[in-house]
């Protein structure tokens, strides 16, 4: 008995969190990547129905696996997203970003976000000139878009597992 | 004998605990302790346990928890600094084609999204070694890639390396010490951009951040069971996408053929092959051998030749 009861007492926050999944999840959560994409289906092969950007807001409408179904606020476009693309937290839009404001304030910036940033690695790159970043920054330039992807396993007649769900 | 009180107290406290306290930081906390009990128990399988972990942190905003952006910019720095150590391939073709693979199969990975994307380039060495750096820039080089022998063997490759970004392996290497004295400077009033002092202070712990991982990953090793980690996320990761698992197993089998004058730091910081191999053979079971498609087999040979 009073192992059943620890029993049902360990479960308590646990279930808390997952019936129904993502209850305790926030109903809008912001993008913390550069930019992600929206999908029409929860599986990174799903095609792209929209791009967002960082700080972003979106309106969780589903959720399945590690995927989220999600509306953007700006153009109600609704698609599946990986969830390691979001936060909770309200993010500030960088300058020179294209939801950039006019001014942020402190206030508005999280302690991550005021944490290790561009303004470091310009400090870094000052106090260690001998380290070269050019390489870094090429590398970087190399992108493969979605549809290059889709083309380059087309190509090479590789196809997704069944039942291989991310 | 009779058990002290305290323990079924404190979990009797526990969901009160939860409800009570509105910081994101603490139920974050407490939700991955008690998904980890309840795994221990048998109540929940462990697989369970991970996802709950998981979204409870990507939902919780501790500051313990680095942003997506802090580690874009503590993996450039590492990798800046491994490439003073070694040049870089600047042969465009087989850097675009590990792109290709590597960052297709990313997305299969559990975690697809990060600041500025997975990319990848190849170090114009000898010495079989691999480097994956936080927020996903991953060099491999030369020797490595001659150890592969087809495509879905670089696939393998470059997925053990996405792995190890996946798990945090990197960042797991940071001392808390570091985020003691980041959160110091965090909780003082700051403008958008951090002031002289401040931001020689950041500067500093930033330093010892990178340090910490550079320690570990370059000269130390990564630890054998993150390294079987990274290999089981690999199988994963392949059998998604729908290259064949098994060529992980002929890429550490021809890996044993070859490391031995040309090692490098790689024997050191890596358990051997053979280690690896017996890790992996239960995951591979019932797979057949490893089949490539003609395509696949001409693309590899044409663009690989060289390396």
């Amino acid at each position: 008995m009073r192992r059943v009861l620890i029993a049902m007492l360990l479960l308590m926050p646990v279930t808390f969190l997952i019936s129904p999944a993502f209850t305790a999840m926030e109903k809008e959560m912001s993008i913390q990547v550069d930019r992600a994409q929206l999908r029409s289906t929860p599986a990174y092969y799903g095609s792209v129905v929209t791009t967002v950007n960082y700080a972003d807001r979106l309106k969780i409408i589903d959720s399945k696996g590690a995927w989220v179904k999600a509306a953007t606020a700006s153009n109600n476009a609704t698609g599946w997203i990986h969830i390691s693309a979001l936060t909770s937290t309200k993010l500030a839009p960088k300058s020179g970003g294209k939801n950039a404001p006019t001014s942020v304030s402190a206030g508005e910036l999280s302690a991550a976000e005021k944490g290790f940033t561009e303004q470091i690695e310009q400090a870094y790159r000052q106090k260690n000139k001998a380290i070269d970043f050019t390489w870094v920054d090429k590398m970087e330039q190399i992108e493969i878009s979605p549809r290059q992807s889709a083309a380059f396993l087309k190509e090479g007649r590789i196809e997704p597992a069944a039942g291989g769900e991310q | 004998m009779r058990r002290p009180l305290g323990y079924p107290l404190l979990l009797l406290l526990m969901p009160l605990l939860l409800s009570v306290v509105p910081g994101c930081q603490t139920v974050a906390v407490v939700t991955s302790a008690g998904a980890d009990i309840a795994a221990g128990t048998g109540v929940i399988t462990r697989n369970q346990a991970e996802s709950i972990k998981k979204s409870s942190q990507a939902a919780g905003k501790a500051f313990e928890e680095f942003t997506p952006e802090n580690e874009y910019y503590i993996g450039r720095t590492i990798a800046a600094n491994i490439l003073s150590k070694y040049k870089a391939y600047q042969n465009m073709g087989p850097n675009q084609y590990i792109n290709l693979i590597g960052q297709t199969v990313a997305q299969a990975s559990d975690k697809p999204e990060t600041f500025k994307g997975y990319h990848f380039l190849i170090m114009d060495t000898d010495e079989i070694n691999a480097f994956a750096t936080p927020g996903g820039l991953i060099l491999v080089s030369r020797g490595l890639l001659r150890c592969c022998k087809s495509e879905d063997a670089l696939a393998a490759v470059l997925a053990h390396e996405i792995g190890h970004v996946q798990l945090g392996h990197g960042m797991g290497a940071i001392r808390g010490s570091r985020y003691t004295s980041l959160g110091k400077i965090a909780g003082v009033e700051l403008a958008k951009n951090l002031g002289g002092a401040q931001l020689a202070q950041a500067a500093e712990i930033f330093d010892g951040t990178v340090g910490d991982i550079m320690k570990n990953m370059v000269d130390n090793g990564y630890q054998s069971s993150q390294e079987y980690d990274a290999d089981k996320a690999a199988v994963t990761i392949l059998k998604r996408v729908g290259y064949n698992p098994t060529a992980l197993k002929d890429m550490l089998e021809q890996m044993d053929r070859q490391l031995g004058a040309n090692s490098g730091g790689f024997g050191k910081t890596h358990p051997k092959p053979h280690d690896r191999l017996q890790n992996i053979e239960p995951l591979l079971k019932g797979l057949g051998s490893s089949k490539e498609t003609s395509a696949r087999k001409a693309r590899f040979s044409k663009v690989m030749r060289g390396v």
